[in-house]
């Protein structure tokens, strides 16, 4: 198959698990002998071709992750739901290119919205693939949203799009922002290339302190500053045999002084910005992950990674990758607070050798059993054959400009009222 | 092959705004004629935006239906109805197409797969026209009706195809019952300042005498041609709310139709387009009746036919009145110059052009 890949940001460079998704997604694709051609912005460049064996355009314009400052308008008005500059583009590389389908990641900031109207009416198969809402913004009450919906149309998922969501979650919430359904759903969850990571050997160690690890994005909505005061909770209640190692960017210093502050710099330690293949060595000498993020979490490719290391993961109940643990069996869920994650933490201290072997080689398996990339990355392949076989309108060329100029036109004229 | 023809206002004896809306039923009945032809099944529905919704028949072969809607705003339009309407036919012919509600409708139906025909009647043009050239590409072809309607075109890089016409030439024919009067010049046309009939009225002479019928459109430009009617030496008289029969009589009891349309009005005010076809002079051409145009627009294009003669400024225009007074003019037999309207205008040749061009759009 000749596929089009789409997303907002694409590595080296990498914000979350979504972009490293899209790749690992790529380079799978390209090794089971598809053509691949992502189109990406230029947020993030390649100047040293770290992956220059995908072929990557980064000539699109997002306006939700750029290095210029965009008014919060335009970030609406551009960013979800149109951007000529970007319908044009991607015209110009499914003309160019000719792919038998396209496969949208992260589409925010892209113009989403008129990305979906403008593949269904070139009668394109596409899939999109959710690991986030990447409709997050839709006010469906909005004066904008009106107006858009007055002058295009309401965006639906047609039949030449298939979903692909990482959870249950995922879906539920997009279905809330656009208030249609998606159609047949398939989840996918996160997954770990086992290929490139040998089965860790959990061994326990009696009156070692517990080894608790964060990775992810340093900032409130990943439960920073829950962990922070649970770990205070913790020493201020005599608790101390515990350390928690950070790994991530984002707002670190700000972190690291309130960790200093806390007087917690004993316990608490930033250890910088690893590749995403570093990290999954590190996972496993770990005992547990931290990941007390907010509920709105799409997936969280680290818990299915830590787990797949033997450290189980200690997670908010209700995202997505918690579809695919047991409480207290291979994880702990708990309740994005305090309480719950100082509870989860001193639960864990308070382990016994059988029970701390028992739950990381049961977390273990779970992760061997459900995340296998080549798995996932097989029913991917399959359902992109299911798609292109539902193609029936092969020359989108002509059909593909004509379709651009219409909702160039119709953009225009709905702002003539905004 | 299932036609549906768009346009923001249409053709009634109450919303009348000029040729372009009646130029919509003479396609619809050219289509029809040239499907025959073919012998090829179609039908054809008319489709334009009102205060009031309502449905209508032409000749109980073409369907009209009014939607509510502002015709000159297209958000006013219910757009799942919109939709839905597109959704049945083949081929969306949208009128007016470069003005914002063309633009929009023509959207639409791009949007929807369709075949998508555009036409401009002098309806204007949207700022996105000018700016971005791209925006044409909502069109699979764009349809001129003159070589001069061309030129709205000609930035485009979409094709278009010019067909000459139509006129109902059935409808418009010589009858050698009327006699005609000899001295009688006879001016139709919406009483607008571009329609000049100023400078008829200024350049008719004994022993001939005017008659103009048209409809009050703008009151001001009215007053002042009934002021130079009424300096005038000359028999002139201004006719309103003739009816179709009665305009089709004058044509055939007049010596000479004139249309003196201009692109500078009698204030000096300039018109892009002042004509793009030229029905008046076609229908009067068609009842053959010798006629004279200006060569404002596409006007000078209609002296192809025998019997249609041009003039450049009001002092030729005199000149030829004079020798059209003085009988000093050849001037060709009405059948011959109707059977030159039907060759060149007529229904049958250009529905049977229209639909060899549509099927080679489909095809493509």
């Amino acid at each position: 198959m000749k596929i089009l890949m789409l997303s907002n940001i694409f590595p080296p460079g990498f914000i979350g698990g979504y972009e490293l998704g899209a790749l690992d997604v790529a380079l799978g694709l390209k090794k089971l002998g598809h053509e691949i051609h992502v189109l990406t912005s230029d947020y993030f460049l390649d100047e040293l071709d770290e992956i220059g064996e995908l072929n990557v355009s980064r000539s699109l314009f997002c306006s939700s992750i750029s290095h210029e400052v965009i008014s919060s308008e335009t970030i609406v008005k551009q960013g979800l739901f149109y951007n000529f500059h970007n319908i044009r583009a991607i015209g110009s590389a499914i003309r160019r290119f000719c792919p038998d389908m396209v496969l949208l990641f992260n589409i925010s900031g892209l113009g989403a919205i008129s990305i979906i109207q403008y593949l269904d009416k070139i009668r394109i198969p596409s899939v999109l693939y959710l690991m986030d809402n990447v409709f997050q913004g839709l006010d469906r009450q909005s004066n904008i949203y009106k107006k858009y919906t007055q002058s295009i149309g309401k965006t639906a998922i047609g039949s030449l799009m298939k979903v692909i969501a990482m959870s249950k979650n995922i879906e539920n919430e997009v279905i809330e922002t656009l208030g249609h359904d998606l159609g047949s759903v398939t989840f996918i969850p996160g997954w770990v290339d086992f290929d490139i990571i040998q089965e860790p050997q959990i061994i326990i160690k009696e009156k070692e302190p517990v080894k608790f690890v964060f990775c992810s994005r340093v900032a409130p909505h990943k439960g920073v500053d829950i962990m922070l005061d649970a770990a205070d909770e913790l020493v201020k209640n005599g608790f101390k045999d515990f350390s928690i190692d950070i790994y991530g960017s984002g707002q670190v210093a700000v972190f690291m002084q309130k960790v200093k502050t806390k007087n917690l710099d004993s316990y608490i330690k930033y250890k910088g910005i690893t590749s995403k293949a570093e990290m999954l060595l590190i996972l496993s000498k770990y005992d547990a992950l931290l990941f007390p993020t907010w509920e709105r979490e799409a997936f969280g490719f680290v818990a299915s990674e830590a787990a797949a290391s033997g450290c189980f993961p200690i997670m908010t109940n209700g995202i997505g990758v918690s579809e695919w643990f047991f409480d207290n069996y291979d994880c702990l869920k708990i309740d994005r607070n305090v309480n719950s994650l100082y509870a989860a933490m001193l639960q864990t201290m308070l382990f016994s050798k059988e029970e701390f072997f028992c739950i990381r080689s049961t977390a273990l398996r779970s992760a061997r059993n459900n995340f296998p990339f080549k798995k996932w990355l097989s029913i991917i392949e399959n359902i992109c054959f299911e798609m292109v076989k539902k193609r029936e309108f092969k020359n989108t060329n002509k059909l593909s400009k004509g379709v651009e100029s219409g909702l160039l036109v119709l953009n225009s004229l709905s702002d003539d009222t905004l | 092959m299932k036609i549906l023809q768009i346009s923001p206002t249409y053709y009634a004896s109450n919303s009348v705004v000029g040729g372009g809306e009646k130029y919509l039923i003479y396609m619809s009945k050219a289509l029809l004629a040239g499907a025959k032809q073919c012998d090829l099944k179609i039908t054809i529905d008319l489709l334009s935006f009102g205060v009031r919704a309502e449905k209508y028949t032409i000749n109980e072969q073409i369907i009209g239906e009014v939607m509510s809607g502002e015709p000159w705003n297209p958000h006013s339009i219910e757009l799942p109805k919109l939709d839905a309407k597109i959704n049945d036919f083949d081929v969306i012919i949208v009128h007016q197409c470069l003005s914002a509600f063309g633009l929009f409708v023509g959207s639409h139906a791009r949007l929807a797969g369709k075949i998508v025909v555009g036409m401009d009647h002098g309806g204007g043009e949207h700022s996105i026209v000018l700016r971005s050239p791209e925006s044409s590409e909502v069109y699979d072809l764009f349809l001129a009706q003159s070589l001069f309607a061309s030129h709205s075109f000609r930035d485009f890089i979409v094709r278009t195809k010019v067909i000459p016409g139509p006129v109902d030439t059935d409808y418009y024919n010589p009858d050698r019952s009327i006699k005609r009067d000899p001295h009688l010049v006879v001016a139709v046309g919406r009483i607008l300042p571009h329609k000049a009939f100023d400078r008829i009225i200024q350049s008719i002479q004994k022993p001939l005498r005017l008659v103009i019928a048209g409809t009050k459109s703008d009151p001001s430009y009215f007053d002042y041609l009934v002021e130079l009617t009424r300096r005038s030496p000359y028999e002139i008289e201004i006719i309103e709310g003739l009816s179709d029969d009665q305009i089709r009589h004058l044509f055939r009891q007049a010596a000479l139709f004139v249309h003196a349309s201009t692109h500078f009005d009698y204030r000096g005010t300039y018109y892009h387009k002042p004509e793009l076809l030229g029905l008046a002079p076609l229908e009067a051409l068609s009842c053959g009746t010798p006629t004279l145009v200006s060569n404002a627009g596409s006007l000078s294009e209609l002296t192809s036919i025998d019997g249609c003669l041009s003039f450049s400024d009001d002092n030729e225009l005199s000149k030829i009145l004079q020798m059209y007074a003085d009988k000093s003019i050849e001037i060709p037999k009405p059948h011959d110059i109707h059977n030159r309207v039907v060759d060149r205008y007529g229904m049958k040749r250009f529905g049977k052009e229209l639909i060899d061009e549509l099927f080679l759009v489909g095809n493509n």
